[in-house]
């Protein structure tokens, strides 16, 4: 359903990204570990066509788009894009309008989908997210997790082949990241939503997570089942990135030696 | 000092009589003039500030720099002598134009350079990730602009703005040295005929006062519905 071949990002002459490829099957979730800076963020955002990758080629559905020098064009960006959807860290919810109408934007404005239409489709997806009574709230007035899922239900009503998830509880106070992954473990469990998941989160990929995908200085260096991944890592960098984390929880827990 | 003020002939300073007469004759007269161009003229100019603002954040060179010297025209010179310039000077290469002709040219044109710049700090105030979120949606740079940046640059942009059509209110008061009939104009007529010049530009103050004052308390009203949604 998706395949990447040979994907290359630089800013510059700073080359985040080198020659990625993947393949996603439709339904699966993959979760993308890896330290800061290794271009986790990067590769999303090039699946977004947030960024425009420097060579390469992604396919997503049936649509193919080839990177190189030449700037792609702008009708083939955004029929890319629109088999997917971002949901940000920071949430990137509008200010300016009520849950209900952050939901409905693209539909009304991108879809060009009657008003009615999308505020029906709409108040599903935030029942759905466990929101349905703070349609008429603004952005301001909820909390951070109740943002985030209504940026969860702005993105779904997109209807993407693929939903993309940078981080979605780093943002978070500690007790409200617990209600955002268990709606992203709900959109998991029909295995019918393709997502990729980038995630601090360890206990959580490893629970959700089809497979998962360790990155590290724009490679991916390691990729198998949750089991694999965690339980016998084989690259010693993989390693390395588990036992670091490992530690680090432990002493947050005051569990160091 | 004591001397000094018991010299003044206080009657003359404000004479009731005269403002009984002057005071309506002015307000019939000249209130519209002045109201409609400032609205008009910051309507126009409102328009011509997106426009210049957009332009001047374009990547492309060909918009970017006539924006920018339009801009530092507007705000290096000052309003009186581009009117001058319109009225006085455009005749000599044949071109001439009506008195109010030149007063909706020059005011929008000075509206568009001043609101351009608030507009454009507006704009650039509102975080990447709007533009990315309206981006990831599939929206074009002009539904982002019109349906996620706008609105909020606008409630960003309002006092400003609002200052603006103030200082254009006040403005239209230079438009008399071209002859467009407004209150001031009216005034100088009474003056020059009563020879009691201090009466009647006591009432011109005042009219100018009351109206800036109305101004300010729709203001204010103005940025409380703008501010609903960032304060609960
Ligand atoms: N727009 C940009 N311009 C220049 N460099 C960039 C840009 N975006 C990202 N980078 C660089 O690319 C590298 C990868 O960044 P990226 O945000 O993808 O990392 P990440 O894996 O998501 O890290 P984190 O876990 O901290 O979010 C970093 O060195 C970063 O500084
Ligand atoms: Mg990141």
């Amino acid at each position: 359903m998706i395949e990447i071949k040979n994907l290359r990002k630089s800013f510059g002459k700073l080359d985040v990204l080198h020659d990625i490829d993947l393949t996603v099957e439709q339904g699966e979730v993959i979760a993308i570990i890896g330290p800061s800076g290794s271009g986790k963020s990067t590769f999303l955002r090039c699946l977004n066509s947030l960024e425009t990758p420097t060579a390469g080629s992604i396919k997503i559905g049936a649509h193919t788009l080839k990177f190189n020098d030449k700037k792609p064009k702008e009708r083939e960006i955004r029929s890319l894009r629109s088999q997917t959807a971002m949901v940000f860290q920071s949430f990137n919810l509008f200010p300016h309008l009520t849950a209900l109408e952050n939901v409905m934007e693209g539909l009304v404005t991108v879809q060009r989908i009657s008003r009615e239409t999308a505020s029906t489709q709409a108040k599903g997806l935030l029942e759905k997210v466990g929101l349905a009574q703070k349609q008429d709230a603004f952005p301001i007035q909820l909390s951070g997790g109740q943002q985030q899922r209504v940026a969860i239900a702005r993105a779904l009503a997109m209807n993407p082949s693929v939903l993309l998830l940078d981080e979605p509880t780093s943002a978070l106070d500690p007790e409200l990241v617990g209600g955002v992954l268990a709606i992203i473990r709900e959109l998991s469990k029909d295995k019918t939503q393709t997502m990729m998941i980038v995630t601090h989160e360890m206990n959580f990929a490893r629970e959700v997570a089809d497979r998962v995908i360790f990155m590290d200085e724009g490679k991916i260096i390691e990729m198998g089942t949750s089991d694999e991944v965690f339980g016998h890592p084989t690259h010693a960098r993989t390693k390395q990135f588990l036992d670091q984390l490992y530690v680090g929880i432990e002493k947050n827990l005051g569990w160091g030696l | 000092m004591m001397n000094l003020l018991s010299t003044i002939q206080w009657e003359q300073l404000f004479d009731w009589q005269l403002a009984k007469e002057a005071a309506p004759y002015i307000l019939k007269n000249g209130l519209w003039n002045t109201m409609w161009i400032s609205v008009v003229t910051m309507t126009l100019g409102l328009l011509v500030a997106l426009v210049v603002a957009i332009a001047r954040m374009s990547p492309y060179r060909l918009l970017r720099y006539p924006a920018r010297v339009y801009i530092s025209i507007i705000r290096g010179t000052p309003l009186l002598v581009q009117l001058f310039i319109l009225y006085f000077g455009l005749p000599v290469i044949g071109i001439t134009l009506e008195p109010i002709t030149v007063a909706i040219i020059g005011l929008t044109a000075s509206v568009g350079g001043y609101a351009s710049e608030t507009i454009r700090g507006a704009i650039l105030s509102i975080p990447r990730g709007q533009w990315e979120a309206a981006t990831s949606l599939n929206m074009s740079y002009r539904q982002t602009m019109r349906r996620v940046i706008l609105p909020q640059a606008t409630r960003v942009a309002l006092p400003s703005l609002m200052n603006s059509f103030l200082s254009l209110v006040k403005d239209t008061s230079l438009l008399t040295v071209i002859t467009v009939p407004e209150m001031l104009y009216y005034a100088k007529i009474v003056g020059g005929r009563s020879y009691d010049y201090m009466t009647v530009y006591l009432i011109v103050a005042l009219y100018y006062w009351v109206i800036c004052t109305v101004l300010n308390a729709l203001q204010e009203r103005l940025e409380k519905h703008y501010n609903r949604f960032t304060n609960t």
